[in-house]
């Protein structure tokens, strides 16, 4: 059985849907992404559909449910390279996907897991603080 | 009541599950570990665990 290879770079996961996604793909990659997510303790997922050149609804709705799942095990996701044609049908069918971010390539992508990513630990400034004293002090 | 909920340690099964049902937990925090969400209570009241200085020999 055929997967979606899950690339992991540091903190981020990559997936690049290389070939046409049909569902029981989809649903795989859904459940391989919510293993990786926990087992490599990511904190960012990529999925990059530039490939893809027809989405039906089904697709569609895996995209806001593989964000979703991610966002309930602390991840971000950005889906990048999302082609005009793709974009259409799925505002047609009605699927906006509220709650998934997008760019509109891999490097803007990246840009915003990063930003995003450093907000959050600007907010759990004080972990570090607990952990490593002196770094803070260094930093301050 | 006035209490912010945190939830961590959730399996990729169960989050899943969660999604399925479609469960909104918008306002419902979820780290990924313990200590994440230990670390964002800390935060949230405005405490910290320092180091004393005087240490135990």
């Amino acid at each position: 059985m055929d997967r979606i290879p899950i690339l992991k770079m540091g903190e981020y996961l990559l997936v690049t849907v290389q070939v046409d996604m049909h569902d029981r793909l989809a649903m795989t990659l859904q459940e391989d992404l919510a293993d990786r997510i926990v087992k490599v303790r990511a904190r960012a997922v990529l999925i990059d559909i530039s490939a893809l050149e027809v989405v039906d609804s089904f697709i569609g709705r895996m995209l806001g449910s593989i964000a979703a799942i991610a966002r309930v095990l602390d991840a971000e996701t950005v889906v990048v390279g999302m082609r005009p044609a793709v974009a259409i049908t799925l505002v047609e069918l009605g699927l906006a996907l509220p709650g998934v971010r997008t760019a509109l390539n891999v490097e803007k992508g990246m840009e915003i897991l990063r930003r995003s990513l450093e907000t959050s630990r600007g907010n759990g400034a004080a972990t570090e603080a607990v952990a490593q004293p002196t770094d803070a002090d260094a930093q301050g | 009541m006035g209490a912010d909920c945190l939830i961590s340690g959730i399996r990729p099964q169960i989050a899943q599950t969660i999604v399925h049902l479609g469960v909104d937990l918008g306002d419902v925090t979820s780290k990924a570990t313990l200590a994440g969400a230990f670390a964002v209570a800390l935060q949230r009241t405005g405490l910290a665990i320092i180091r004393s200085p005087q240490r135990p020999a």
